[in-house]
């Protein structure tokens, strides 16, 4: 067949491309508007990044240069002897001198002034520490990583399968269509007190239901228990944001020309063919689509981790916006607080870009 | 011809009084519907006698409120009275957004008499270093909840203000509810409590175990006042309470102790109401525990202040005045059950006049106060402490969440140039 399934939804309409003076002019207030709450505020952030400005102060604020961006992302290895013999962990020395605390050590040698440690390990009989200057802020980075590496496929291959699923007619589908809706229209804020219920240790729901099906179950504080804190989260949040992929791809699959699937079955193909050559060449772009801003969307985690965990346990689920709003408002160091945005800005772009540039090369 | 009399009276109003009464504007939260009314009733009283300054209030969610001052601030847009949370003042009073209401050292004109200030309890007065910037008529208080129907079976001593219950006394305490094996929980400190609450109920802890934020000479360091023995002491303690069963973190119901599964609970005096509601002569408040240094609550509710960028402040003084008098305490205490800030408002109250149903409660509030560090780092104070006490609850061992908190304050610190 000639016309291939991304043409079909190609429209040409060029009644504007022939008109550019009014195209112009009937962009410039959605363009003004844009500058305004968009741009303006963009710069106004970089520009702070740059300076000690606190939210509320008396004091004028100056210019740091780079400042706030090394300390966010300054790192140092400290290696420390074993002591073979006794308690080893309990002494530290360095350069001559022996300490009882690491935290002694490095407060008393300026060259780590403001360091403290991010993680540590054992090599060769040293001790290996990595400090950093803020370690928060790097475990916050790696924490929202993860969960964009968890959420993504896990929202996408269920938005898919649902789609896959409740795709057609019916007052049933329509129904279960709109169940599964349900959710994205339904506050963020809502969502967490109710799951926090559901995730609860002692009488939740979900560990009611696993102690009844598994017999020797032991309950898992799901929100409290540093290993499944961010699992928990993950789970909740592509439930809740689930609902919208579903929706685009179930658009998208109506866009697949019924015809192509007729000839297939002619020719014999089976379900799976049907779907790993028809089904998703056809849902490609909308799955490009899809990825990319699910993917964004995850990047911006907060309300979750603000409502149900504040950041902890131990961490395990301080996000980056989460972080930026505990500095930069809670703590009122909105200099600090926009250079954690901004450098989270380059990041999120090069990231979407290389993101990008991988999905749409496997061109066939 | 009354048409034409009452056409005359509207046109009159319109033209002549607008020029004559430009209002005074003001800022509060929104609170409780029945305690809103009461502070109308007040506002109202007042506007009939100040027809040349009336009061205009501007209701602002609780939770936005911190928000708003701010985004005032940054705008220039604050009216002339503002209502503040106590810990704020400190904050606000450094960054120049209110004007001394009385002042040693500052050439401002004095606001508010001397006489008012005099009377008024540490808990409704607002200072940073030198001066005194809000005035708060009421505050609440700090106290554990129980039921007297449990203390008849329980063969332990019931505390008094003067004799509260030492922690090995209270650790006991639990230990034979726990043994009583009549509730479900046994403790609840409200653990998960977030915003204010964690500086605000365990500061008196802290301070009671000869600990404290921050040390209140210069309000610069904190190591060894945060991390120091006594503090690891107390976190130890609360994670020993959560490790042996006897408090929880998380609980998996509501209204625990309304319906007689927790056996007792520490908490503020707003839920009084609640529960007298729902068990009546049955609760029982006791004062708080004495971890070595006395017992303590925690001081300060929301005050009034008057702003840097008000331009008629003798009119918003009077107003603050008329709120400030013993009157007026007396009567928002009637009304709303909140603690009055003055021993002779309370005296005219029911109950917490002496022989009054809660009079031990004023006595705490007026005598076993302690107030958040006056210091403008003490937002970022609030923050940080309220991570790391949710890092002990989650098990990090003390020393060390103390440590980092420690590190933190004294970087917010650097970072402001020492808020000098």
């Amino acid at each position: 067949m000639r016309n291939h399934p991304a043409s079909n939804h190609e429209f040409t309409y060029t009644g504007l491309k022939n008109d550019k003076g009014k195209a112009r002019l009937l962009a410039l207030p959605a363009i003004g508007l844009l500058f305004v709450f968009l741009v303006l505020p963009f710069l106004v952030a970089v520009t702070t990044s740059f300076t000690d400005k606190r939210l509320l102060s008396p004091n004028q604020a100056e210019f740091v240069g780079i400042e706030n961006y090394a300390r966010l992302l300054s790192t140092k290895v400290l290696s420390v002897p074993l002591e073979a013999k006794g308690r080893p962990e309990l002494d530290f020395s360095y350069k001559g001198q022996t300490y009882s605390k690491l935290r002694d050590l490095l407060r008393d040698n300026p060259e780590f002034n403001g360091y403290s440690v991010l993680y540590q390990f054992d090599i060769y009989n040293n001790k290996r520490y990595i400090l950093a200057k803020d370690p928060l802020f790097i475990k916050s980075l790696f924490n929202t990583f993860k969960f964009v590496f968890m959420v993504v496929p896990i929202q996408i291959l269920l938005a898919l399968t649902l789609a896959l699923v409740l795709n057609g007619e019916g007052k049933l589908r329509l129904t279960y269509k709109l169940l599964f809706f349900a959710p994205v229209v339904t506050s963020m804020v809502v969502v967490c007190v109710v799951w926090s219920m559901l995730y609860q240790q002692q009488g939740g729901l979900l560990n009611t239901a696993l102690g009844n099906l598994l017999s020797d179950y032991q309950a898992i504080d799901w929100l409290r228990d540093p290993e499944w804190a961010m699992f928990s989260i993950v789970i909740l949040s592509a439930w809740q944001g689930l609902g919208i992929q579903m929706l685009i791809l179930l658009s998208g699959l109506k866009s697949i020309p019924q015809n192509l699937y007729e000839a297939a079955q002619l020719d014999g193909a089976n379900c799976w063919s049907q779907f790993r050559y028809i089904t998703l060449p056809g849902l490609k772009n909308t799955l490009i689509v899809v990825i990319l801003s699910t993917t964004i969307f995850a990047f911006a985690l907060f309300v979750q981790v603000d409502v149900m965990t504040q950041g902890g346990p131990q961490d395990t689920t301080s996000t980056v916006l989460f972080y930026a709003i505990e500095k930069g408002f809670r703590q009122q160091q909105i200099a600090y607080g926009a250079a954690v945005c901004i450098f989270y800005f380059a990041l999120i772009v090069s990231f979407t870009l290389l993101q990008k540039r991988l999905i749409s090369h496997d061109k066939h | 011809m009354n048409h034409t009399v009452t056409g005359l009276l509207i046109f009159v109003c319109a033209v002549v009084l607008p020029a004559a009464a430009k209002p005074v504007k003001m800022w509060r939260t929104l609170t409780a519907p029945d305690e809103m009314k009461v502070f109308e009733q007040q506002v109202k009283r007042y506007n009939q006698t100040h027809t040349d300054a009336k009061i205009q209030i501007e209701y602002i969610p609780h939770g936005n409120y911190r928000d708003s001052v701010i985004g005032g601030a940054l705008a220039k847009d604050l009216p002339c009275v503002l209502a503040v949370d106590q810990p704020d003042v400190a904050n606000y009073a450094w960054s120049g957004l209110l004007r001394p209401l009385d002042s040693q050292t500052s050439t401002d004109t004095r606001l508010i008499k001397k006489e008012t200030i005099a009377r008024i309890n540490p808990s409704g007065i607002g200072r940073y270093q030198s001066a005194i910037y809000s005035l708060g008529p009421f505050d609440i208080a700090l106290a554990l909840f129980t039921r007297k129907s449990l203390f008849e079976q329980l063969d332990v001593r019931v505390p008094t203000v003067e004799q509260p219950w030492s922690v090995s006394e209270f650790n006991q305490v639990l230990l034979k509810i726990k043994q009583l094996d009549q509730y479900k929980y046994i403790f609840d400190m409200n653990i998960l409590g977030v915003g204010e609450w964690p500086a605000y109920a365990y500061l008196p802890m802290l301070y009671s175990s000869g600990a404290d934020l921050i040390e209140r000479t210069d309000y610069s360091k904190a190591e060894g006042i945060l991390n120091g023995r006594a503090a690891i002491r107390w976190g130890e303690w609360v994670q020993r309470l959560i490790n042996q069963g006897l408090t929880s973190v998380q609980f998996g119901e509501h209204a625990l102790f309304e319906r007689g599964l927790l056996a007792l609970e520490y908490n503020g005096s707003w839920v009084i109401e609640r529960y007298k509601k729902a068990m009546g002569d049955d609760l029982l408040i006791l004062p708080t525990i004495d971890f070595g240094q006395g017992a303590y609550i925690g001081g300060g509710s929301w005050h009034y202040a008057i702003t840097r960028q008000c331009d008629r402040p003798a009119e918003a003084a009077r107003f603050v005045e008329f709120i400030m008098s013993d009157t007026e305490i007396a009567y928002f205490s009637e009304h709303t059950g909140f603690i009055p800030t003055s021993q002779t408002a309370a005296q005219k109250t029911t109950l917490y006049q002496p022989g009054g149903e809660l009079y031990r409660l004023y006595q705490m509030s007026a005598e076993h106060v302690v107030m958040r560090p006056a210091t403008p780092a003490y937002p970022a104070i609030s923050n940080i402490f309220s991570q790391a006490f949710r890092r002990i609850a989650d098990g990090v061992e003390v020393e060390q969440a103390l440590d980092r908190a420690v590190d933190d304050i004294e970087q917010n610190i650097r970072d402001n140039r020492g808020y000098r």
